[in-house]
């Protein structure tokens, strides 16, 4: 109790106040802009948080996540461009809702519904997370190994429209994740002399690029395209857009029901919350019936969807600090920082550090506090930001993702790690590849490789043993029926019926 | 198409990584018994990383699209449309102008390398307003150099680093 006050105390001083308002300010603005997503607001925040002490590196990068979110629904109901891929399934309702003179109530219930899937993620987060942690501490390398091979297959398989695409990813992720000095003797791996690669890869530069860059090149292919601005929020009707007693019973099982499925995503690595977004679309749309309006501007699709991605974004923090395993792309980026500023995410952390875990719990509920005020207060604001050109902005991105990856070490090669990372997600966008696999696998390779060396050690090379072991055994199972369950389905779609 | 000549050149980057790089690890360390160890050595994972990288690509070489997402004009028949060589255009200015700020930045220190670079840019891509061009291509890195240094005490590259 006494660490949780003093954790509490922390995060209640005037300066780690501000630095959240200003998170959750530019989470939002980040997230409401076409093309800049959450994961780029938070690559971009890593470079400036390691510098700074663990509570305020937690602050800025929990708040940017919470924040960015949300306002990936501002663009997506205003002008039908999501601002986050987790916000296409709000798009679709919300911007009919827009059409219709109901911007400003669609833009308020993306809102409510955004703070309710918060929260639901966060309950769920301080009962879970410590009872998986507690599970988690009685495992050894053997169990681990099963554990990571498992993330490995679920980030794979379900992360793109393609089995194939995403489990290449992963693969050329743990591949990246080897150069660099062997975790168990030391030997320097595909370092080619140089002893700045001898720590590997430089982890902030490799997820600029690939998040950052990649959609700055993007924009730059099309030549920098101006926004459209097709809905005004000034000449609404006020009494229409006023949240009713009707309309908040309306919306609010499909904010239980999207908060559930969004927060069972979150638990599962890689799967992210454009994806539990959509499935809550789809939850809404099956159990409104054909005569329903969803699709045409109903406000239970937006609340659901809402609910959903934002309660993705708390649950996916359950297995990162529990296990020391991202949830989606962003968890990762988070962990990754977490890791760099000394912080080892895992069972153990409940254990040794107690006051982070209660730090990421204090700052995801206060985020969302005031993501809820700055929400209601500025987003009006907010359609301003909208109408800046991508060719005056997108530049300003591309060299502040130089200038961050620069300062990590003051090494110019790093910077050309960060160009060929955005040019290799560039490429990979355009056959349809997805980043997070490369990112996650990346991330998770090191214990991997740790966990199975150590296992293969201690059964003197025997492999016998991750199967003589049931924990590591089903997982081994699991993993291959996941992988030939997600064949199978994509067979189908090759070849219907 | 693109997805065809992707996957090709992954097959042979896998293969020579498999062929040169991991065998070449293999006997810079070998030899020396202080490396030997029980159970997997250093290119265990390499190998299995660079397989399946060789495995999915031949895979994905392969791979038919699903129905849901074929597109009705064949990838195959392709003239690059006139948009796409504009594509292609955009995309190698923009690709050289930020290959040339990241060499001169720690040359010329970040704020005039920045302020070339958004000159660059804007001037490549046709700014609308010349003005806020110039109004930004000056302030952003003032903002940006006064925020890293001065607020977080980051240090940017100063003219003259090296």
């Amino acid at each position: 109790m006494d660490i949780f006050l003093t954790s509490l105390a922390g995060q209640l001083q005037p300066m780690v106040l501000l630095t959240m308002v200003v998170s959750v300010v530019i989470g939002m603005i980040v997230g409401a802009i076409p093309g800049l997503t959450v994961s780029i607001a938070v690559a971009l925040a890593v470079p400036v948080a390691i510098f700074l002490p663990t509570d305020y590196a937690l602050v800025m990068l929990a708040s940017l996540y919470a924040a960015g979110v949300y306002g990936g629904s501002v663009s997506a109901i205003l002008l039908n461009a999501p601002g986050t891929p987790a916000s296409a399934a709000t798009a679709i309702d919300g911007h009919q809702m827009a059409r219709q003179g109901l911007a400003k109530k669609a833009l308020n219930i993306a809102l409510l519904a955004s703070a309710f899937g918060s929260m639901f993620s966060i309950l769920l987060l301080v009962t879970f997370a410590p009872l998986l942690a507690k599970f988690a501490l009685r495992f050894g390398p053997v169990e681990m190994a099963g554990l990571l091979l498992f993330t490995f297959t679920i980030v794979g398989t379900v992360s793109g429209s393609s089995m194939i695409k995403g489990l290449f990813s992963a693969a050329l992720g743990i591949l990246l994740a080897t150069i660099g000095s062997d975790p168990m003797i030391g030997v320097p791996r595909f370092t080619f002399g140089n002893t700045s690669l001898l720590d590997g890869l430089t982890y902030i530069p490799l997820l600029v690029g690939l998040f950052a860059i990649a959609e700055v090149l993007k924009m730059a292919g099309e030549g920098f395209p101006r926004q459209s601005h097709d809905v005004e929020l000034g000449s609404e009707n006020k009494a229409r857009n006023r949240l009713t007693g009707s309309d908040m019973k309306a919306i609010s099982m499909p904010m239980v029901r999207g908060s559930i499925i969004g927060s069972f995503v979150g638990l599962m690595p890689g799967i992210g919350s454009t994806i539990s977004a959509f499935l809550a679309y789809a939850d809404i749309k099956r159990s409104a019936g054909s005569t329903s309006k969803v699709g045409s501007g109903d406000i239970r699709a937006v609340a659901a969807c809402e609910s959903s991605n934002n309660a993705t974004g708390g649950a996916t923090f359950i297995p990162t600090l529990a296990l020391g395993i991202p949830g989606d792309a962003v968890t990762a980026i988070i962990l990754g920082a977490l890791v760099m500023l000394g912080v080892q995410p895992g069972p153990l952390l409940f254990v040794t550090n107690p006051g982070i875990v209660y730090t990421v719990y204090i700052v995801l509920f206060l985020s969302t506090v005031m993501m809820v005020i700055v929400g209601l207060v500025a987003t009006r604001a907010l359609v301003y930001v909208l109408r800046v050109p991508n060719l005056y902005l997108m530049p300003i991105v591309a060299l502040t993702c130089a200038a961050g990856s620069f300062v990590v070490r003051n090494n110019v090669l790093d910077t050309f790690v960060m160009l060929g990372a955005g040019v290799m997600a560039f490429v990979f966008g355009r056959v349809g590849v997805p980043v997070a696999p490369l990112l996650i696998s990346f991330i998770v390779t090191p214990p991997f490789e740790e966990a199975v060396r150590q296992s293969l050690a201690y059964s003197h090379g025997s492999f016998s043993i991750f199967v003589t072991n049931w924990f590591s055994l089903i997982a081994i199972l699991l993993s291959a029926i996941v992988v030939v369950l997600v064949a199978l389905a994509q067979r189908r779609r090759v070849i219907p019926a | 198409m693109e997805s065809r000549i992707f996957a090709a050149v992954f097959a042979v980057a896998s293969l020579i990584f498999l062929l040169v790089m991991v065998p070449d690890l293999k006997a810079s360390f070998s030899a020396n018994p202080m490396f030997q160890t029980a159970g997997l050595g250093p290119t265990a994972i390499p190998y299995f990383a660079g397989g399946a990288v060789l495995i999915l690509s031949i895979l994905m070489f392969f791979e038919r699209k699903p129905e849901d997402a074929r597109s009705p004009v064949p990838e195959e028949s392709l003239e690059p449309s006139s948009d796409g060589v504009a594509s292609l255009r955009n995309l190698a200015i923009f690709t050289a102008i930020l290959t040339g700020f990241i060499i001169l930045m720690p040359v010329l220190g970040f704020l005039v390398a920045s302020a070339l670079f958004l000159a660059a840019v804007f001037l490549a891509f046709c700014a609308p307003s010349p003005l806020i061009a110039v109004i930004i291509a000056v302030a952003a890195p003032l903002a940006i150099d006064l925020l890293l240094r001065e607020v977080f005490l980051i240090p940017l590259p100063e003219l003259g680093w090296f």
